[in-house]
């Protein structure tokens, strides 16, 4: 097994999960200028609501997976009616909202806890024999969340680049007044941008629930890469969230070969403060009036 | 030419371009006034008016050209150090420091900024009191000649639509200005009062030497107050000259559709 | 523990927690700075000056070290980002405060780990007094200092100064347009409120004898940004307010965290009383954002 790949599968398939998780935010930010400190949450619903069925009805993890996907969802939209949408008719600002988006972080994660405890939980699955793959060891399970994620992105590809609504989220995220003078219905559009950001996000977490234990913080810790890998790739591009994700979940992991394992959070961190001094607008973001 | 016999002009921009992702919003625009001067500048909405003022404050960055005020460069300059070299802009949708009252919105334009640094008002409060004493007065007596002085411990954000024009022409007029860049000062202001601004601003530029740079839609009060008027249209500067030159001319009829009165 | 011994230990946490937020008011409440990190500099505060007290320096250098320690930590937090939009702030106090967590529980050769610090020298201890005479001195040595500061916290805000910052925190565009050079305001009060809560932590540290990395978690933070909302953003006196309400309700509740609540665990209830800061959050910015002293007409006004 060579360490140096090792790492790089390993990051990978990190990468994918934040790259995932990170497309909702991305697009919400720049659609709605929220930053939404509840979306590492809505991770963890989703890997807790996998979890849940797995566990209480013994189906297949990756139906959990599904209905994970759906609970992120509908918790989604349905924050968006009750909430969200409240909020920006009242003509909330910015900071407002970012305060709004912590108090609900903190319902939403302290929610899971008193249903669920703080201790670590996994799947209810066989325990599977790592396979030599070449000069890299992966589980089976690994290969397929990689491969999930693979199929996401690739829907959100097609998604974005040939649906109407797909087209409009793009169209809105770029240029909120140019696409809103021509004709878009935004609020549809709006809803159908929590739709897939919750899909993906709990998706997400639910993905991450089978490369190792998780505990109600899952998506409190992921937020910060997920920012990082938003900032990295550029705000307003959902692509730039996916490859921002990739190489946060990359660089992450190489970095684990030379630094301390448990300071890894600390180089998504130090490459975001790197971008922002450097680049602020990140790899494929447009110039910003600051 | 300007008042005090000088040539030197006061500001100065050569070839001012600002592009967004391959659109120009503004094309090598160079312009130059003197010191006194009151320049118009007119044109269709969209023809990159403000984002001129907004490249001279300092408010955006030039992708191309130079400029410079009392013949320093102050392209890439950050929007305070430009106002600190006593170049002062309002707003075309005045921003007024709503949660502070409308006195308060004045003091901060005061000159003197040294005045309101940390250091100062730890350790000489005393000083920093006579100075705000002397803002007030000069504020009580902006106030009054708008006729905002009833509203002078009321929050900004109270004030009505026109009522917000006037304070941020006071706020622009506090002492310290050397040349004014006013970005529709007219709009939503009521006829007589408009009397008296144009008054006012012929006034200051007598007395004190003001400069004045002005966008404004209202023709009347260009031809009334300007020295020289420069047309802009997409982008660029299509015509320059006295008003009534600049009224008659081919390519601002046209771009005006017919505006022009 | 005797009623007034407790009451006095009581009293003295309510004042560094008010203390703590008051710095946090500074950033937020006048000048608009979205700081998620602020436990951090408490951390940062109360370590520095075990830490240089342990190694036989004078308690007062410590403090002084620590307090400063504190806000040269703000000044490195902030410069990569004042200039950008305040989120970005937001953001990057998080993984600040993160980072130092992690630093504190893992690098043991200075913080001693998880284990966390003590035995450290405490002001009044050679003075031969009972533990209740202690404590009484101990809160009114708080109570002076945290007056001092609140004090001049409260001159600062009303002078020109605070004026500036007011300015930026309504339309930094415009405050910059006048003349000020925004990112130094910005900077300077970053520092100043993370030097204070430097010294909550360092009272915090003397008041318990006893640090370690669980006394910095996120939720305190969040827990001074509820005290501070519910205050009033930007009403000095309302973290004093705000820290009364919340303390009061804790300890109403403390009881219900050991032995829990009917069918509910103590940890079930430790969760609940989470939620509950979370969901009193989101309705406070819903339908009363000015809090307890803040006045209604700020909140409606058009900018």
């Amino acid at each position: 097994m060579e360490p140096v790949l090792q790492a790089l599968a390993n990051g990978v398939i990190i990468g994918a999960i934040v790259a995932l998780t990170a497309v909702g935010l991305s697009l919400i930010y720049s659609i709605l200028d929220l930053t939404n400190f509840a979306h590492g949450d809505t991770v963890t619903v989703g890997a807790y609501a996998a979890l849940a069925v797995n566990i209480a009805w013994g189906v297949s993890p990756w139906v959990g997976v599904l209905v994970g996907m759906l609970v992120g969802a509908v918790i989604s939209v349905v924050l968006e009616v009750v909430l969200w949408s409240k909020l920006r008719r009242s003509g909330a600002d910015r900071v407002t909202l970012i305060v709004v988006s912590i108090g609900l972080a903190l319902f939403l994660r302290n929610l899971i806890i008193f249903i669920y405890g703080t201790s670590s939980v996994s799947y209810q699955v066989p325990v599977e024999q790592a396979l030599l793959l070449g000069p890299v060891m992966l589980t089976p399970q690994q290969i397929q969340v990689t491969a999930a994620a693979a199929l996401a992105a690739l829907a959100v590809h097609l998604i974005l680049q040939y649906t109407t609504i797909g087209k409009a989220m793009r169209a809105l995220a770029d240029n909120m007044d140019l696409a809103w003078v021509s004709g878009v219905n935004v609020d549809n559009v709006i809803l159908w941008t929590w739709v897939l950001g919750g899909l993906l996000a709990a998706g997400g977490g639910a993905l991450y629930a089978f490369t190792r234990p998780i505990n109600p913080n899952l998506g409190w810790f992921l937020l910060l890469p997920m920012f990082a890998a938003i900032i990295l790739g550029g705000i307003g591009n959902a692509y730039g969230a996916m490859l921002g994700g990739l190489l946060i979940g990359v660089t992450q992991e190489l970095s684990a070969l030379v630094i301390p394992n448990h300071y890894k959070l600390a180089v998504g961190y130090a490459v975001m403060i790197a971008i922002l001094f450097l680049l602020p607008r990140g790899l494929l973001g447009k110039e910003e009036l600051t | 030419m300007s008042l005090n016999g000088s040539n030197e002009p006061l500001l100065q921009a050569d070839g001012f371009s600002k592009e967004f992702d391959g659109f120009y919003a503004v094309r090598d625009v160079s312009l130059e006034i003197c010191p006194g001067e009151i320049v118009g500048l007119i044109g269709p909405n969209g023809a990159g008016k403000t984002t001129v003022f907004n490249l001279l404050s300092g408010l955006l960055r030039p992708s191309a050209g130079r400029a410079w005020f009392s013949g320093r460069r102050i392209d890439g300059l950050r929007p305070y150090q430009v106002a600190r070299l006593g170049m002062i802009r309002t707003f075309q949708l005045s921003r007024v420091l709503s949660r502070l009252s409308v006195a308060d919105n004045l003091h901060l334009a005061a000159a003197g900024q040294g005045r309101e640094g940390l250091l100062d008002n730890l350790l000489v409060p005393g000083q920093v009191r006579r100075h705000e004493a002397r803002a007030r007065e000069r504020a009580t007596h902006l106030l009054t000649y708008f006729g905002l002085d009833k509203m002078a411990d009321e929050y900004a954000g109270s004030l009505s639509g026109g009522q917000r024009k006037l304070l941020e022409m006071a706020r622009a007029l506090m002492p310290g200005a050397r040349m004014l860049l006013l970005d529709e000062p007219m709009a939503g202001v009521n006829p007589a009062l408009k009397e008296t601004l144009l008054e006012y601003i012929a006034d200051l530029r007598k007395q004190q030497g003001l400069t004045f740079f002005i966008i404004e839609h209202d023709l009347d009060m260009i031809t009334a107050l300007c020295d020289r008027v420069l047309v802009m249209a997409g982008g660029t500067v299509i015509a320059a000259g006295d008003p009534q030159e600049v009224k008659r001319h081919p390519d601002v009829v046209d771009s005006y559709l017919g505006v022009v009165s | 523990m005797n009623l007034l011994s407790y009451l006095l230990g009581f009293a003295t946490n309510l004042v560094i927690f008010a203390l703590f937020s008051l710095g946090l008011n500074l950033q937020f409440g006048h000048t608009g700075l979205i700081n998620f990190g602020h436990v951090a500099f408490m951390g940062v505060g109360a370590y520095t000056m075990v830490i240089i007290v342990l190694s036989g320096a004078p308690l007062w250098l410590a403090m002084l070290v620590a307090v400063i320690t504190a806000g040269a930590f703000g000044l490195l937090i902030g410069l990569p980002v004042i200039r950008l939009r305040d989120d970005y702030l937001a953001i990057v106090t998080i993984g600040f405060a993160e980072i130092i967590r992690m630093v504190l529980n893992n690098e043991s050769w200075l913080t001693r780990g998880p284990q966390g610090m003590f035995g450290f020298p405490v002001p009044f201890e050679n003075l031969g007094l009972s533990p209740l005479g202690h404590r009484a001195l101990f809160l009114a040595w708080v109570l002076l200092t945290a007056g001092l500061v609140f004090w001049l916290v409260n001159r600062l805000t009303g002078s020109p100064w605070g004026r500036v910052l007011k300015a930026i925190r309504e339309d930094e565009t415009v405050a910059s347009s006048l003349g000020k050079n925004t990112v130094a305001y910005k900077l300077q009060a970053l520092v100043i409120g993370a030097m204070i809560a430097g010294l909550a932590g360092v009272q915090l540290a003397l008041f318990l004898r006893y640090i370690n990395p669980r006394n910095f978690m996120p939720l305190t933070t969040f827990v001074a940004w509820l005290i501070m909302i519910m205050g009033g953003v930007g009403r000095n006196w309302g973290v004093v307010i705000g820290s009364m309400i919340y303390f009061g309700l804790n300890a109403a509740t403390q009881q219900f965290m050991a032995r829990g609540l009917g069918p509910l665990t103590g940890g079930q209830v430790g969760a609940l009383r989470m939620m509950l800061v979370g969901l009193i959050l989101v309705l406070l910015m819903l339908y009363r954002p000015q809090g307890i002293l803040g006045r209604k007409e700020e909140m409606t006004l058009e900018s």
